[in-house]
């Protein structure tokens, strides 16, 4: 018992110290924060369940995501369809501190950048989440994928081509006006 | 030259390269100019990604919501009371039944020995030491054994990460918004009174009290928020300073960093006087590297002077151009009414006064080329810098506080040394810059000090050192 003692206690350390970018994550994945908050739940307890395969030479953060990407995939598997966050409330709608950050980004650039990643296939759109989220180098990503490491990077590359294209042509309006 | 594949620098750019092969192409971009023109366009494009897919998805009540819940369930506070799962998890039978009886095993096998336990663990800081109080999200501080941990506020000068969104309150009102992962700390002016926020790492939103100023440094540039000022900080560190918190030092530099007024009036001050300071306000902006700091209007023109400039403005063997020299005083000119500009507004701050006149003293520099050169004092305020052959020495007096500052390898690293009279400034000092200090002359004047250079001492080390004189 002491070691499940122990092992709730460092888990409860770690979700202190990642449950901000999993919920970000996982809410990317589900689209609405209530899934979102069932979801981290969902991945603590789990990794209290197979807390045995954790690797402490390994980055807790990174084991983590790991976690929450499957059990993303599975809710998403259950309910036969991946909800993209499509329906994130506005920006406006979110805590004054974000309100405030984000009245003051470039927002032509953002909107462009929101459209462009709303094209993006799925597995392109996961690539960036993990990274942003999960820090996840390539080949974890690739890892988690079941992909090879260079065909996560020729993805991403490709699939932001036309994301580049885009911002280039919003600069360009940009500048002429 | 056998250039990156483009794939190859978009991981790059996106931070999904590790190891020996990030090393190895970092190093050519060190030597690649074709290359590195375009990871800088991919990386100001990652910047927007990441701002566009994490933004949108973080929420800070609902993140609480989300931790609250997840502490309860392991901390197993019994059965009935763990809270209700969402509908979102209507699985088949097997699988919810798997998922019921894992929480049963962890409720009942966890019940009262854990809790004690699942509290944070989180690190005291005495009021005495608070440099800051926390509003919202969570600051880690390392717990001297490399090891981030949540504290209860942001010590004074001590490294500190957002481990989360984290919006700080300093003691005199200012507030700053960092977004999660970036690494700071919080000093104050030798006043006790202006805080001094460096931005190591990361994002920050910086907002100066409405009656009040702040001093905000990333790189070894200085930018002084005048009362009411925001602006937007980011600053890119090297790989590894996030996750190892013994690694940090008190003059540790970021890799790059780069700031943009969104209101109000900021003095921008580089450290490495190499090019002239600035007055920035809403909508310009400045980006340092190691090489340099350049500042730019909302349109996008320069507004700092050109390296070919700073060789005039310094006096060197350069020979000069007349068409330079009248660029030069344009630009000079042109910067001379920025600063009228926010003196007229800001003219009773004394320590903003100090900016101007340390801004107004550095152009006596190109006194023998007959630029322009006005010298306005304040009075209440002195201020000494030498350059001694690429050690840096700076001594300033304000109010009743006085500094000494050492730079060496062109401003990359820099201690600075506060106190309230020679005498225990001279304590603080190493010994072995005591030489150095000598070269300031500290008189009382009034409440306060004077600061000057010791002209005997200075005389003496220039010859002991083989160094030219000044003129």
């Amino acid at each position: 018992m002491a070691a499940e003692a122990d092992r709730g206690s460092m888990l409860s350390k770690l979700a202190v110290l990642h449950h901000g970018p999993l919920f970000g994550y996982c809410r990317r994945r589900l689209g609405t924060e209530a899934e979102a908050e069932d979801a981290l739940q969902e991945t603590f307890m789990r990794a209290f369940k197979y807390f045995n395969s954790y690797d402490p030479s390994r980055d807790a953060r990174k084991w983590l995501f790991g976690i929450a990407h499957n059990v993303c995939v599975e809710i998403a598997r259950t309910r036969k369809k991946l909800t993209i966050s499509d329906d994130l409330p506005d920006p406006a709608d979110h805590s004054p501190t974000l309100v405030a950050l984000e009245r003051l980004a470039h927002e032509e650039s953002l909107e462009t950048v929101r459209r462009e990643l709303h094209n993006l296939p799925d597995r392109t759109r996961r690539i960036l989440e993990l990274r942003f989220f999960g820090q996840l180098s390539s080949k974890e990503i690739a890892d988690l994928e079941g992909m090879k490491e260079t065909a996560v990077r020729v993805a991403l590359h490709r699939a932001l081509e036309g994301l580049r294209a885009k911002l280039a042509n919003t600069e360009q309006d940009h500048a002429a006006s | 030259m056998q250039h990156p594949e483009p794939h190859d620098l978009t991981a790059l750019a996106y931070d999904l390269v590790e190891g020996a092969e990030r090393e190895t192409l970092l190093k050519h971009l060190a030597e690649c100019d074709q290359c590195r023109a375009t990871y800088d366009s991919f990386r100001q494009e990652q910047t927007l990604v990441r701002d566009a897919i994490v933004r949108d998805a973080r929420s800070g009540p609902a993140e609480a919501r989300a931790l609250e819940r997840t502490l309860l369930m392991l901390g197993a506070q019994g059965q009935e009371s763990a809270p209700a799962r969402g509908k979102l998890l209507s699985l088949p039978l097997w699988l919810w039944a798997a998922q019921a009886a894992a929480m049963l095993l962890v409720a009942v096998g966890l019940f009262f020995i854990l809790r004690p336990e699942t509290e944070p663990d989180v690190i005291p800081v005495a009021d005495t030491n608070r440099a800051a109080a926390v509003e919202s999200g969570i600051a880690l501080v390392s717990d001297n054994g490399g090891n981030w941990r949540p504290a209860e506020a942001v010590p004074f000068d001590a490294w500190t990460k957002a481990g989360d969104e984290l919006t700080i309150q300093m003691l005199d009102g200012s507030s700053a918004v960092l977004q999660a992962d970036a690494i700071f700390n919080i000093t104050y002016e030798s006043d006790m009174k202006t805080p001094i926020l460096n931005v190591l790492d990361g994002r920050g939103f910086i907002s100066a009290a409405g009656d009040a100023q702040l001093l905000v440094r990333t790189g070894d540039t200085r930018l002084h928020a005048l009362p009411g000022a925001q602006v937007l900080v980011t600053s890119e560190g090297e790989e590894g300073w996030s996750s190892n918190a013994q690694s940090l030092r008190s003059w540790t530099l970021p890799r790059n960093a780069q700031a943009e007024v969104k209101h109000g009036d900021v003095l921008v001050v580089p450290g490495s006087r190499k090019f002239s300071s600035v007055a920035l306000r809403n909508g310009e902006s400045m980006r340092w590297t190691p090489q340099g700091m350049d500042a730019r209007d909302a349109a996008g023109q320069s507004l700092t002077l050109s390296l070919a400039s700073f060789a005039i403005e310094v006096g060197t063997d350069t020979t000069h151009d007349p068409a330079e020299l009248a660029k030069l005083e344009h630009s000079i000119n042109a910067l001379m009414l920025r600063l009228d500009d926010v003196q007229k507004r800001h003219g009773e701050l004394k320590t903003a006064d100090w900016f101007l006149e340390d801004e107004l003293r550095l152009r006596t520099f190109g006194q023998s080329l007959q630029v322009r050169v006005l010298v306005r004092g304040t009075g209440d305020s002195s201020s000494v810098a030498l350059n001694l052959n690429g050690v840096g020495v700076a001594a300033w007096a304000i109010g009743g506080g006085i500094s000494f500052e050492v730079s060496r390898d062109n401003g990359t690293t820099r201690h600075q040394y506060d106190a309230d009279s020679p005498e225990v400034l001279r304590g603080k000092v190493p010994a072995d810059q005591h030489e150095l200090l000598g070269l300031v002359k500290f008189e009382k004047n009034g409440d306060g000090w004077k600061v000057s250079e010791d002209t005997d001492n200075l005389a003496a080390y220039r010859k002991k050192h083989n160094l030219p004189g000044k003129d």
